[in-house]
């Protein structure tokens, strides 16, 4: 079977088959200085919310030459009225020259028009196949930042509301560089008096079931650490997608939810919508039926 | 037609190549697995991953062929990364005509103090092993629990119902030899199970000082991401030492 799967694997032209011995982008530690490099001279972004507001989660697009589930929802929360903003968990195409298409879906109508706008995205493995991280980067920036929501009419002054933290975990690992990073800004903000704090990746911490084959997750000593840090710090939740297939479950006191696959090649496509306010409430939504 | 005879002459000559094998305890991995001899090993291991950075650990195994035919394994480590890790292994065998068949139930227990929390697998395997190759497949459950998990709370451990364990390991010698060389391809080793795609590449050697002394250089590497095409190193083990043959 798994034979099969790898003979079948090596014929298909979307699979980087390289990448199973080594990956063909820039690997995590120089991934992670080209972010924060970027980040660094972009700075961080502050999003003035109301206190309740929505955050609408997609991921795994997997666009190659149709975009029904992603302009389904990027449609949806176009059309939503009230204060939002937009996470994109990666794999947004699903192997090379695809993401003029991709990104001309997350334009749609004037959405998202430059990374500080109101789609923060993340890369996932199928997003840096075939060496592209470069071609990721020129899109989108930075794959590893940071940025919260606050109440008020002046940053410095008001009520913080919420952090997000986007990792890079599309190669199955942070690197030691990124999990120091995380540790110093979790440990940094830990008092500072957010009410959630939202991790956003791609790869999702535990194998649960079988549900989309072979994808992987981090190492064990990796979830060891994660899971630990996360609960220390008072992390809410980890969200993530790469599996295909909802999980919700929890470890300490985080919630780690997987997101349902959008790809138009998957009979039952969901993107999640987060009500956040006094307690947090979260549903998911079917992007079907498909035109 | 000399194909034929060929063959016939290999499938009579099986059985006495078994009885052979067998009968001289060669043993099946590099650690004494199979050995009818009780044995105490102590190695002295270094260990890198990206997230723990450099470490140094102490392992010691206990070999027990309690009766003919069924084992224990006893083994401990202690991780400078401030890991403790301790396995029981009960293993009955079965003696075939070619090779031998054997059953694993293993437990493996990680404490890991630098995240105060612990790691508990339990796994049901079988194997057949021959003088050149091994094979086990089998299966394990993971529960991942925190040590301040406060049971007055909404606070959750982690369940991994099933998870496929498989190991391949191929010798260059016999294993009656007095040396040998592996390599090996599983998702589990000494002192970790892996989820089953993430496997990790497994080195071994051997070389038997005389009847009771043998010495031991193993290591290991573990690759993240293979099988979603985005493989990068993470780990890797170098592992040196000896075991007593009573």
């Amino acid at each position: 079977m798994l034979l099969l799967s790898v003979m079948f694997a090596t014929c298909n032209p979307n699979y980087d088959m390289i990448g199973m011995i080594d990956g063909t982008s820039p690997e995590i530690a120089q991934r992670f200085a080209d972010s924060r490099h970027y980040s660094d001279s972009v700075g961080v972004v502050h999003m003035q919310m109301p206190a309740d507001y929505r955050i609408f989660v997609c991921t795994d697009s997997h666009i190659d030459t149709t975009h029904y589930g992603l302009e389904k929802f990027i449609r949806a929360y176009k059309a939503d009225t009230n204060p939002h903003l937009c996470l994109f968990l990666g794999d947004l195409i699903n192997a090379q020259a695809h993401f003029d298409h991709a990104d001309s879906i997350l334009h749609l109508d004037g959405v998202m028009t430059n990374r500080t706008d109101t789609v923060f995205l993340t890369c996932g493995n199928h997003d840096i196949y075939f060496n592209q991280w470069h071609v990721w980067q020129q899109y989108y920036g930075s794959s590893t930042y940071w940025f919260d929501t606050y109440t008020g009419t002046d940053y410095q002054t008001s009520k913080l509301l919420d952090l997000f933290i986007c990792i890079d975990t599309a190669e199955g690992t942070l690197g030691t560089d990124q999990m120091k990073w995380l540790k110093d800004l979790l440990n940094a903000k830990k008092e500072a008096g957010y009410r959630y704090i939202i991790v956003f990746t791609h790869t999702h911490l535990f194998k649960q079931d079988n549900s989309q084959g072979h994808t992987s997750n981090l190492s064990i000593e990796e979830t060891y650490e994660l899971t630990s840090l996360l609960t220390d710090a008072g992390v809410d939740y980890y969200l993530c997608g790469h599996d295909h297939s909802r999980e919700v479950t929890g470890y300490g006191n985080v919630k780690y939810i997987t997101v349902d696959s959008s790809t138009d090649a998957e009979p039952n496509p969901f993107y999640m919508v987060m009500e956040m306010g006094q307690h947090v409430n979260y549903e998911f939504i079917s992007l079907l039926p498909r035109p | 037609m000399r194909k034929s005879i060929l063959f016939l002459g290999l499938l009579l000559s099986f059985p006495l190549m078994a009885k052979q094998y067998l009968s001289l305890d060669g043993g099946h991995d590099l650690r004494g697995f199979g050995e009818e001899k009780y044995s105490l090993s102590l190695m002295a291991e270094y260990g890198y991953n990206r997230t723990w950075e450099h470490m140094g650990n102490v392992d010691v195994f206990a070999h027990m062929p309690v009766v003919k035919n069924v084992q224990i394994d006893a083994r401990m480590q202690y991780c400078s990364a401030n890991v403790l890790t301790g396995v029981i292994v009960l293993r009955p065998t079965f003696d075939l005509p070619v090779g031998q068949l054997f059953a694993e139930t293993e437990v493996l227990y990680k404490g890991v103090l630098r995240n105060r929390m612990s790691d508990f697998c339990a796994a049901l395997s079988v194997g057949w092993r021959f003088d050149y190759v091994s094979v086990q497949i089998g299966g394990f459950t993971r529960v991942m629990d925190s040590w301040d998990r406060d049971w007055h709370s909404e606070d959750k451990y982690e369940t991994e119902p099933f998870n496929l364990l498989y190991r391949l390991e191929i010798f260059c010698r016999p294993q009656t030899n007095n040396w040998n060389i592996s390599v090996g391809l599983s998702n589990k080793e000494d002192w970790q199970m892996e989820r089953m795609w993430q496997p990790m590449i497994l080195l071994g050697s051997r070389y038997d000082i005389d009847e009771h002394w043998r010495v031991h250089l193993d290591g290991q590497m573990k690759i993240t991401g293979m099988f979603h095409l985005n493989a990068t190193f993470y780990a890797a083990y170098l592992r040196a030492g000896f075991s007593y043959r009573f």
